[in-house]
Parts: C-alpha cells; sequence; structure tokens
C-alpha cells in the first residue's frame, strides 16, 4: 500500500504501523521475512532512506532482526505487537484531541461521542 | 554519527558576488549524503541556480564544493546535469542527436538511450526544431538517465511535461536512488518535492534557511493560527516565525514550550505543517529570536 505523503503522520511511522499492523493480522508471522528495503520503497513509491529509517526502529524496538544473507526477520509475536501498535495509532489521534479539547469539550462528552463513532465501525 | 567527508557532496561556506555586485549565494554550507534525493527549493533569485553552477564548476566562487572528497574537475565523470534551458543543434534529428551524442560522451549507454525515447514517446525522425519544450526535457532527462553515473543534478527537471510524465519521472528518479545513484535538484513544484525527495534546503537571499527532511517538519514543527487580538495577548514568544495575514496570524514553531503552551490555548488552532504551508512561512515570515 503506497504511503500518504499528504498525511500529518511522517512517512517512516506510516511504514512502521503497515509492518506492525501485518504482524497483528497474522500478514507476516514470525520468523517471516520482511520484503527488502528496495521491495519496500517500490511498493510504497517511497525512498529507500525512510524504509531504511522504519526498519531500524523496529530493530531498536525488538521486533525485527537484521540477518545476513536473509534480510529482516519477524521476532516477536502478534501479542506483543498489539500493544506498541496501539500506542502509535492512540499518538496519531492526538492531534485531533488537541483539536477537541480547544473547543471545550468535556472528557464525558467526548467519550459518548466516541462510543456513538465505535459503534458505528 | 559523523559526517564522512569522502562520500556525498559537500558545500563549504560557498559564495559567488557577480561582477555588477549581485550577492547570489551568501555563504551555503550543507553536506548531500550519497544515495539521496536532495531538493534546493526557494522564490526566484534565491541562489538556486547559482549553487549548482557553482557546484559544477561553471562559474567562479569563494568556499569550497567536493563530490566524494574531490572537486569537481577531478570527479566530472560520475556527475550528469541537466539545465533549465534545453539547447540543442535544433536541425538534428533525434537518431542524429544519439548518435552524435553518444560519439561524444562515452557514458551514455546507446540502448538505454534508446528504451527512454521509445518511453518518453520521442519521434526518432524527426528534427529537435519541432519539439515542444517538454519532448526537448524528455530528451535531457533520457540523456541524463542513460549512464551510470553517481551524481544526477536536475535544474527544474520537469518544466514542460505533463502530469502523467512528470509523475513518471518522478518513478525513474526514484528509482536511480534506490540502485544507489544521488540526486540534487531545484523545482518550484512543492507537491512534487514531496513526492520525491529525502531531504530539502530552503534558499532564500543566497543563504539557506533551513534544511531538512518532510519526516522531521512532521514531527519536530506546528503552525499556530491566532486571530490578531488573540495574538496580541501573546507575551513576546521566542523561536518563532510569525506571518501575518489580513485578520489571522500564523505563527512557525519548533519550540516545545511553545507547542505545549499553545496546544492547551484555546484561541487558536493547531496544524502539523505541509511542505507547502512550512515553504510559504519561511519564505514571508518574520523571525522572533
Amino acid at each position: 500500500m503506497p504511503i500518504d505523503i499528504r498525511s500529518p503522520v511522517p512517512a517512516y511511522q506510516q511504514i512502521k504501523i503497515s509492518v506492525k499492523e501485518a504482524i497483528v493480522t497474522g500478514r507476516l508471522k514470525e520468523n517471516d521475512t520482511l520484503p527488502s528495503i528496495r521491495e519496500m520503497a517500490q511498493e510504497m513509491k517511497i525512498n529507500p532512506n525512510t524504509v531504511a529509517r522504519a526498519y531500524r526502529d523496529l530493530e531498536q524496538e525488538g521486533i525485527i532482526l537484521p540477518k545476513q544473507g536473509i534480510g529482516n526477520i519477524v521476532i516477536v509475536s502478534p501479542v506483543i505487537v498489539r500493544q506498541s501498535l496501539i500506542e502509535e495509532l492512540v499518538g496519531e489521534l492526538s492531534l485531533t484531541m488537541t483539536k477537541l479539547k480547544k473547543t471545550g469539550i468535556q472528557f464525558q462528552e467526548f467519550a459518548k461521542v466516541v462510543a456513538k463513532v465505535w459503534e458505528s465501525i | 554519527m559523523g559526517i564522512n567527508l569522502e562520500e556525498g557532496l559537500q558545500f563549504d561556506h560557498v559564495k559567488k558576488t557577480y561582477r555588477n555586485g549581485v550577492q547570489a549565494v551568501n555563504g551555503i554550507t550543507l553536506n548531500i549524503p550519497k544515495g539521496c534525493v536532495h531538493a534546493f527549493l526557494g522564490p526566484n533569485g534565491a541562489g538556486k541556480t547559482t549553487s549548482l553552477k557553482a557546484a559544477l564548476g561553471f562559474i567562479s566562487y569563494e568556499g569550497t564544493v567536493r563530490w566524494d572528497g574531490k572537486p569537481i574537475e577531478e570527479n566530472r565523470k560520475q556527475v550528469v546535469f541537466v539545465p533549465e534551458e534545453k539547447r540543442f543543434y535544433e536541425h538534428w534529428t533525434l537518431s542524429e542527436t544519439l548518435k552524435i551524442c553518444t560519439q561524444m560522451d562515452t557514458r551514455l549507454n546507446s540502448e538505454k538511450m534508446q528504451a527512454y525515447f521509445h518511453f518518453f514517446e520521442l519521434p526518432t525522425k524527426k528534427k529537435i526544431h519541432s519539439f515542444s519544450l517538454g519532448m526537448k526535457t524528455a530528451l535531457y532527462l533520457s540523456l541524463a538517465f542513460s549512464t551510470e553515473a553517481e551524481y544526477i543534478v536536475l535544474d527544474e527537471p520537469t518544466s514542460g511535461l505533463d502530469p502523467i510524465k512528470r509523475d513518471d519521472v518522478l518513478e525513474i528518479i526514484r528509482q536511480r536512488v534506490i540502485e544507489g545513484k544521488t540526486v540534487l535538484y531545484t523545482s518550484h513544484i512543492i507537491p512534487e518535492v514531496e513526492k520525491i525527495a529525502d531531504t530539502f534546503s530552503i534558499l532564500r537571499h543566497g543563504l539557506v534557511v533551513y534544511t531538512g527532511n518532510l519526516d522531521g517538519l512532521k514531527e519536530k514543527f506546528r503552525v499556530f493560527t491566532f486571530s490578531k487580538e488573540a495574538w496580541q495577548k501573546q507575551k513576546a514568544p521566542k523561536d518563532v516565525i510569525v506571518t501575518v495575514n489580513q485578520n489571522q496570524v500564523s505563527v512557525l514553531t519548533d519550540s516545545d514550550d511553545a507547542i505545549s503552551l499553545w496546544n492547551k490555548e484555546k484561541d487558536c488552532f493547531c496544524e502539523v505543517p505541509t511542505l507547502e504551508s512550512f515553504f510559504q512561512l519561511t519564505i514571508r515570515g518574520e523571525r522572533h529570536v
């Protein structure tokens, strides 16, 4: 899936999120190899340096491990990745929440709105 | 991580003053690492083309420019350049141009060049004077993309191209970078830079006013929009760029203090800058330091 360059979410973060989503939904399993930096750059229509940065981050978070001659291997289970994916996605919400808070909305009212949207999904 | 001066393109205090006293470049220091796309953005007269010409050794200048640690004279084979003005021998046909160019520049791979001509749908039997600006641009790009030079320098590379071909060119550039090449280019078209550049420099009055990448902007910077009245109530904030626009005041900042303060402020609106808004605000705004 191509990256949305106009999104307020940095491109490298979008790559991290999509890798984590793939692990959580089972499209990528433990011990699977991620596409190479070149392949990912081509598929996502993004520069290889941005992919490299996302992979470095994923490595630092202990989600993938580069193995010489093989590529980047998924080394964690979906359960562990799920938590960090949630944190990352909630992070995306913070800008919208900042905007909402400025309108003077109270938490209870906000919670009701969230519940309503939640039900409709 | 230290900067490897043996790799990449380095501008060190580059200055250019023309004979008429116009200072086109005012002291540019910049490191462009290998394997990336770096874009020079700026209004007309900001010094983009002059910086390129200095780097390419086409004009005399003060300071130094190094390509993989060497001056251009020692590394010219590794550099190809597409100028903004596309000049050809207009009475030659495309196939004559191909023949003569490959004789003159041994770096050119004629098979690749023909493939690009085909890709850009350039008519091989027609004389160049019948070509549109877009076709001339495509021809120049075909030449530049048909060598294995490490550095591809492009001055307004997509001028005259239709939006589809423009996207194709951006894809070719990306492909060259995936293959390990380095691209330096100037552009007026910000959405294009957004799509393709790893890093960019914004030039204004011959100086680099900002250099960085798009993800960095999104992470560090915020734009707050105030009404004029609400802005007047703010106490002299620091590290901000302020642009007054009719009844609104846009404030660009990367100061954590300002961001956390205004995130709580009800009288303003917060946005993550796009490259377009960042560019406009940096060029037009007034700095408060």
